[in-house]
């Protein structure tokens, strides 16, 4: 599987997961942002910067969760 | 050697209202110890007068910044900046650690450069999640409570003597503990609880610092 593979999967599996959070939950960023999941959701379907760092915050969560 | 304390506690908003929350443990745990000088710069005090007068203390310190923060800089009341390259050299021969956005990336390395024993901090924003209906009184969120137990454990660990290695260590193995904890809220679709696993997560990859692994306060 190439890297670009790998990665449409774990944006598929993080969509997935983000869709079971309640849309309106809203995570404060330091820079005085607040941003909600539903928004999470569109920076992650956009695959911006931001987008791909939560990929990788929930990738992590799920390694944590698994170890 | 007198050990002084010193930390920065602007509260002008809701995000520095958290950390100032957050924080409150520590200060009362090291007002008790009489063995630490502590200098507490909190609200309009935290400035860059004030901080740097501190800073040129002679007394072995821990600085412990809590405010906004960038690549560069860590920032005081009102979003003033109180530690950046101009003043970078007052980090020498201390240890800092910051509750403050993405300052590890360039102040860290910078503070390294100019003499400073170690560096904590963020390599990212710091994310947290708190009810919305509770950000008027942070000590009252329940939702902010894992948030406030890693930070407390970090500064504490510091406080306490252990090596800056070892506090990283310690509250990095929390953050996971907290993961675990909030992340499997499967019962809890429509609370926060997954959306704390998720800023959780976020935050233990950002977390590391620059310097000696082995220093002490």
């Amino acid at each position: 599987m190439s890297e670009k593979e790998i990665y449409e999967e774990q944006k598929k599996l993080v969509l997935a997961r983000l869709k079971t959070i309640n849309p309106d939950s809203k995570i404060m960023l330091g820079t005085k942002n607040s941003v909600s999941v539903k928004e999470i959701i569109t920076h992650v379907e956009h695959s911006d910067d931001f987008g791909k760092k939560i990929i990788q915050a929930q990738i992590n969560m799920l390694k944590v969760l698994t170890e | 050697m007198t050990k002084q304390f010193l930390i920065t506690r602007p509260r002008h908003d809701k995000e520095t209202s958290y950390l100032h929350s957050f924080s409150k443990a520590i200060v009362g745990i090291v007002r008790e110890n009489k063995n630490i000088h502590l200098t507490e710069l909190e609200g309009e005090k935290a400035n860059r007068e004030n901080f740097e007068l501190a800073m040129h203390s002679s007394h072995s310190t821990l600085a412990y910044l809590n405010g906004h923060g960038d690549e560069k800089t860590v920032f005081g009341h009102n979003d003033a900046p109180i530690l950046d390259d101009d003043n970078i050299k007052l980090a020498r021969e201390k240890i800092i650690c910051a509750l403050a956005c993405s300052s590890l990336v360039k102040l860290g390395p910078l503070a390294i450069e100019e003499g400073a024993k170690a560096y904590l901090g963020y390599r990212d924003e710091f994310m947290l999640v708190g009810d919305p209906s509770k950000s008027a009184v942070p000590d009252k969120d329940k939702n902010a409570a894992p948030f406030r137990k890693v930070c407390h454990m970090l500064i504490n660990s510091l406080v306490s003597g252990e090596p800056a290695g070892e506090a990283i260590k310690k509250t990095k193995a929390e953050y996971k503990r907290l993961i675990r904890s909030y992340g499997t809220s499967e019962d809890d679709p429509f609370g926060d609880a997954p959306a704390i696993g998720l800023a959780l997560s976020w935050d233990l990859l950002g977390l590391d610092m620059v310097g000696d692994q082995n220093t002490t306060f």
